[in-house]
């Protein structure tokens, strides 16, 4: 069975919270997010610490609640996952950039709300998030369309209608169902995903109720229940990728090799000739974007596999064809 | 070998049993059957309007001391009744939600729920 997931439970104080959580688990879910909003990126971002509207940015683990009370929750579920998720809403493009800070992309997601058309256009073409949300409480204020849509899709971002807001109030579920079938009729019902946004834990809907509520957008069955399945899912394996871009794979010398990093020979040294040298070979061809990695592939097939050491993961914020270059170094 | 299926559409109705839930610790209300008819039926009009309170929903059976009960709808207008009671938020004020518990073109089908089976 599929599993559901809601991406947003607003965050609220811990007794609150571990209800809510409690209660997702109940309805069927199996993954919940719990979101920090802030308001706007200005006042948590390199601002003195004097000032008044500084709040500084949690860290992902203390959003969410004590394993011990995860337990609680988890009685009578089979699996029950939180996660961390960090929103916020841009009004301007100076702000852009204040994203890309390591804080900021620690949380497990990061969710975009623009208010023009032109940082909906930089939201979706070049930043790093995950999902963009779509305001329920008001008009649209800004146009969708389609080729924007088609690059999101490109890059696996995803919009995010919540229904919570809906439920509180009959003015903002004119506009929800407005909104959200603007949005379903320009991108087909692709790459959208229904999440709750709930205060409480009485605002949350049960998956099922949730699916069929993706009808009344106009989405087709099986888009509907994607929305809070598959499409999280993939979101999820999204925001894994988007925290380790930015990463190779170098060869390294069993002389030169760390101290720390030892125990990868010795648990390889069991494996047999062949199985080492074709995990070589599949970890070079990864690198196909520079001629470097094919000489050094060549290199590599010439020499005994005893001398070639291990395929190690380095962080890097330098480019890669400088790594690639101390790498073929080490290898001659 | 072939075997011949004949699709006959899908049936007439559609049954479906909620559960009215009310927040932990807060007072129920006592809610009397036609109260609780009348409940849903401003909830669809809310929601759709003229049209969708045209069409008949029949509440087959109402236990009042848990709130739940099995209604009836045709089953074109199943997704519209269902969306119309995820929506609800309050009753007089009080905050409550309509939990969908089964849903089934076969009453049959209600008698007994597999997902609340304890597997000891």
């Amino acid at each position: 069975m599929a599993n559901f997931m809601d991406f947003n439970v607003q965050i609220s104080e811990k007794q609150h919270l571990a209800k809510t959580l409690a209660m997702a688990a109940k309805l069927g879910y199996s993954v919940a997010a719990v979101n920090h909003c802030a308001p706007s990126i200005d006042s948590i971002v390199k601002k003195k610490k004097k000032d008044k509207d500084y709040h500084a940015i949690p860290l992902p683990e203390t959003l969410k609640v004590d394993a011990e009370t995860l337990k609680n929750i988890m009685a009578g579920t089979k699996k029950f996952r939180q996660l961390s998720r960090f929103s916020t809403i841009m009004e301007d493009v100076a702000q852009l950039q204040k994203l890309n800070t390591p804080e900021i992309q620690a949380f497990d997601l990061v969710a975009v709300q623009p208010l023009t058309e032109k940082i909906f256009h930089v939201a979706v073409s070049s930043l790093k998030i995950d999902i963009i949300t779509v305001d329920v409480t008001q008009k649209l204020p800004y146009p969708i369309k389609r080729p924007l849509i088609n690059v999101a899709l490109e890059r696996g971002i995803y919009f995010e209608i919540q229904y919570s807001p809906a439920i509180r109030d009959s003015t903002s579920r004119k506009y929800m169902i407005a909104n959200a079938q603007t949005l379903i009729r320009v991108c087909k019902g692709k790459n959208v995903i229904i999440s709750s946004g709930c205060l409480k834990a009485m605002d949350l809907r049960g998956p099922h109720d949730v699916a069929n509520l993706g009808l009344l957008f106009g989405m087709s069955q099986e888009q509907a229940k994607a929305a809070i399945t598959t499409n999280c899912q993939s979101l999820l394996l999204h925001s894994e990728s988007r925290k380790i871009t930015k990463s190779t794979v170098g060869v390294v010398h069993k002389t030169k090799l760390e101290e720390k990093d030892k125990w990868i020979i010795e648990q390889n040294s069991a494996n047999s000739k062949n199985k080492s040298e074709s995990r070589l070979t599949d970890s070079e061809s990864r690198k196909t974007d520079n001629d470097n990695s094919k000489s050094v592939k060549r290199v590599l097939d010439g020499r005994q596999s005893d001398d070639i050491i291990e395929v190690k993961k380095f962080k890097l914020d330098v480019k890669c064809m400088e790594a690639n270059d101390i790498k073929s170094d080490v290898i001659k | 070998m072939y075997k011949r299926i004949v699709g006959k559409g899908h049936l007439p109705y559609a049954y479906l049993k909620i559960k009215l839930e009310f927040e932990d610790g807060a007072l129920e209300p006592e809610i009397e059957a036609a109260m609780f008819k009348y409940f849903i039926t401003q909830a669809i009009q809310s929601l759709h309007g003229e049209i969708g309170a045209s069409h008949s929903v029949d509440v087959l059976k109402f236990r009042k001391r848990h709130l739940e009960a099995i209604l009836r709808v045709s089953c074109s207008f199943l997704s519209k009744l269902w969306s119309s009671l995820t929506l609800v938020g309050n009753y007089k004020g009080q905050v409550c939600a309509f939990r969908v518990q089964q849903v089934s073109s076969h009453l049959m089908a209600l008698s007994s729920n597999s997902r609340e089976l304890n597997v000891s």
